[in-house]
């Protein structure tokens, strides 16, 4: 039944042409043009739609790359394939992530119970071994704390959300004149788990950062003593467990063996005791943007020698479980 | 559902496509009303729809036997007031008190650790049980005629813009609103839209951008020592819990004009009040007639005398200190807001320094000093953090700038000059010029452009989200 009280008041035109209505689609329009604007457009997927991809990934990999951001931009699984015998690697690192009991668990998730060549590694940092503090919960477990909805969101809106991330109006300004931007980085977010930088001019920022935050936080034993559970754990299920330290540049180095308490070969000699086979890098070889992480082009270079190494070291000490999987499918290693 | 969340964009839409339509007709009005306020409640978690839903039904049975049985009505009352309070005690108060009575037991050398519930504390509880509380204390006092129709009853107490943090709206003016569809008209479009953008600008920019620095400052491990840095830190944050809550009802009310309700005004730009009594005519002002009217009036108000009427003040402000939170920081500070009250009945500063040259600004920067102060109280996590924040601002032999220049960020100075120079337009009457109310073409264009940019910062420069603060409540 039609409301007996209704009390219509005189229209002031047609809807369309009020100045509400106007004003939104006023505003709409300066959207999609600040939007557009973004500068340094990333390529790949979308970063939300990636992270809640990632922090999903269960079952799907014959080899899983560890680490924070040096691995997460460091060391690509493109790079690592072609010389090495598994099928599926995925780098499963995060930004500020550091070695816990529960992300080593999630990482071990990754690989496919049936898969007969299992590996997992474990890219050092020494930021990567400091305790946790409540400040600084580092992002694998702060990925962990979504809610299935906002991961249902992320998967199937990342393009929406990311089209309305923040932007300054300098951003936009960059995005209109990239040439007066101060720097140009270009992102991929690969669905190998990869993101590969491009980033110019080189800096070396990020010794001034970890210079402050490992002048606060030093290497934790219980973390070292954790990662090297893992590594005898795994390696008795017959999981080959790789350790090596992620390359940065000189003074990075430096920083670190100054300030963070990391003893580089004690770590090497406790690792190998737990059964891990521990790759020696080369820690300033590789180009830097910005004094932590790896260039696109250093990483996949880095990635080739890695897997290089690896490789050498596999073909030095053959174990019965290679042997054997290389007989099965010699296609892969080709 | 978070007013500041793509979800509610999304809910919203969906609302307003329906509602023209949808509203014309009693009955689905209603269920829309329902339905709908029920969806964005139970968004958190779906559960506590059973608590409001069994908190409303006691108001609404208790309504209807108030009339029913007149002779009992006092009964009927305190039985609503027994199920409002009982359900706020539980989930808010309960593990306050059990802590409490495990110190004063240890105090007495009794070691009975008696465990907390930890009960999770329903979004908005003290909101919606203060409404709900004021339709009962109306019918029993013969203001309002209770309503047969749960549905009535229901989109009343549920009404989802102001469900979870405001204003508190009273039976008597909403009912008979939801009671009639009026035709929204453009203007009240326009003002609609103005109010959710300047609300959205509010909480997203401005007070979520302060949140950043405040959060850091209390949550640091060792408190920095600057005590430039703790003055700068508690202005922050005094902007940033006035922004995020006026911001709220900003956009409650501009949501409500878009449905062609009304909603009451429940802050008049507090900081730029004079006097004690004037800020509290200025902040929360839902929430401070809601005590006038069922709390101070009732004890006595000032009916009885100065001293009773200062007793009866004390009181309000501590019952108003414990509904923002179970904890002794709320009550200290709402002892601090009673004692600026009494100092300032006793003495009447605030006139008598408005008499002087440039004593009205002077008053009003006093007050609004005063305030910061107090908020030490509210916003520190404990007693004890609150009391080291004092010695920190007081120690002004450490003021040293420049470390309170390296603490906070870009964003967070330019947010806090803009709202500082927003407050002086207030404050300095600029709002009521010429040009602000003139209504020439060259001027409605310039409010939509102006609008319409400000859409865009709210979009583009909007700080990391936090829960709006006053949902705690």
């Amino acid at each position: 039944m039609p409301s007996n009280t209704t009390n219509p008041q005189p229209r002031t035109g047609p809807w369309w042409a009020n100045r509400t209505f106007g004003t939104l689609v006023l505003a709409v329009v300066l959207m999609f043009v600040m939007g557009s604007l973004r500068p340094d457009k990333d390529v790949g997927m979308y970063p939300d739609e990636y992270w809640a991809r990632k922090i999903t990934w269960e079952r799907c990999a014959d080899a899983v790359l560890t680490g924070d951001s040096r691995v997460l931009i460091g060391v690509a699984p493109q790079g690592l394939g072609p010389m090495l015998p598994y099928r599926q690697i995925y780098n499963f690192a995060f930004v500020a992530n550091r070695y816990s009991a529960e992300y080593l668990d999630a990482a071990e998730k990754l690989l496919i119970p049936e898969s007969r060549r299992k590996a997992v590694f474990i890219g050092i940092t020494p930021h990567s071994l400091t305790g946790r503090t409540d400040d600084a919960m580092g992002h694998y477990l702060e990925l962990k704390k979504m809610s299935p909805r906002d991961i249902y969101v992320a998967t199937h809106f990342g393009g929406l959300m990311y089209f309305f991330q923040p932007m300054s109006l300098r951003d936009a300004f960059h995005g209109l004149f990239p040439s007066q931007a101060p720097t140009q980085t270009a992102r991929d977010y690969r669905a190998d788990g990869w993101v590969a930088v491009h980033k110019t001019p080189l800096v070396r920022h990020e010794v001034k950062r970890y210079r402050k935050i490992l002048a606060e936080r030093s290497v934790s034993q219980e973390v070292i003593d954790t990662v090297t559970a893992y590594v005898q754990r795994w390696t008795r299920q017959g999981i080959r467990v790789y350790g090596f330290i992620m390359p940065s540049c000189k003074e990075m180095v430096q920083v670190e063996l100054e300030l963070s308490g990391f003893d580089p070969e004690a770590f090497a000699a406790a690792f190998t005791e737990a059964g891990g086979r521990w790759i020696e890098t080369d820690l300033d070889a590789y180009e830097s943007f910005d004094g932590s992480h790896l260039q696109k082009e250093a990483a996949l270079r880095f990635s080739k020698d890695l897997a290089q190494a690896v490789s050498l070291y596999e073909q030095e000490t053959p174990s019965a479980a290679t042997s054997q999987a290389k007989a099965e499918s010699p296609d892969v290693s080709d | 559902m978070q007013f500041n969340s793509l979800i509610f964009i999304l809910f919203a839409g969906l609302f307003f496509a329906g509602w023209p339509v949808l509203k014309r007709r009693h009955t689905t009005r209603w269920v829309y009303l329902v339905v709908a306020s029920f969806i964005f409640y139970g968004w958190w978690d779906w559960r506590f729809l059973f608590l409001i839903i069994g908190s409303g039904l006691i108001d609404f049975f208790a309504g209807l036997a108030m009339q029913r049985y007149a002779a009992r009505r006092k009964l009927w009352l305190v039985l609503s007031i027994c199920g409002n309070v009982g359900s706020l005690a539980i989930f808010k108060y309960l593990d306050f008190g059990i802590g409490n009575l495990n110190w004063l037991l240890g105090a007495f050398g009794i070691d009975a650790q008696i465990p907390a519930t930890r009960l999770i504390l329903p979004v908005g509880i003290s909101f919606y049980t203060f409404q709900s509380m004021s339709y009962t204390i109306d019918v029993y006092r013969g203001l309002l005629q209770p309503t047969h129709n749960i549905f009535h009853f229901f989109a009343y107490l549920s009404l989802f813009p102001q469900l979870v943090a405001g204003p508190i709206v009273r039976a008597k003016d909403l009912l008979p609103q939801l009671e009639t569809v009026s035709e929204v008209s453009a203007d009240e479009r326009w003002d609609g839209l103005n109010l959710i953008v300047f609300g959205f600008f509010k909480k997203v920019v401005v007070a979520d951008t302060l949140a950043g620095t405040v959060n850091a400052a209390f949550a640091a491990p060792e408190l920095s020592p600057s005590a430039g840095y703790w003055w700068i830190v508690m202005v922050m944050f005094a902007f940033q819990i006035y922004c995020d809550f006026s911001g709220y009802s900003d956009i409650a009310r501009g949501l409500g004009k878009w449905m062609g309700y009304e909603f009451p005004v429940n802050f008049r730009n507090p900081y730029i009040a004079s006097s004690f009594q004037e800020f509290w005519q200025r902040w929360h002002i839902s929430l401070s007639t809601w005590f006038r009217d069922y709390v101070y009036i009732p004890l006595g108000g000032s009916r009885k005398g100065l001293l009773r009427n200062q007793v009866n003040l004390w009181i309000t402000m501590l019952i108003s200190g414990l509904w923002h939170g179970a904890a002794w920081h709320f009550i200290f500070w709402a002892i601090a807001h009673s004692f600026y009250l009494t100092v300032e009945r006793f003495t009447a500063w605030p006139q008598k320094l408005m008499r002087l040259p440039g004593g009205r600004h002077l008053a009003t920067l006093a007050v609004f000093v005063l305030t910061v102060l107090a908020w030490v109280f509210f916003r520190a996590q404990t007693f004890g953090q609150a009391l080291d924040v004092f010695r920190m601002m007081f120690d002004f032999g450490n003021l040293k700038f420049d470390l309170a220049y390296r603490l906070i960020d870009n964003n967070a100075r330019n947010v806090l000059l803009i709202i500082i120079g927003s407050q002086l337009f207030f404050h300095l009457g600029l709002d009521k010029g010429q040009w602000t109310a003139s209504r020439s073409r060259p001027k409605l264009a310039f409010d939509s452009v102006f609008i319409a940019v400000l859409i865009v910062i709210c979009v583009f420069n909007r700080a990391p989200s936090n829960v709006f603060i006053y949902f705690q409540f």
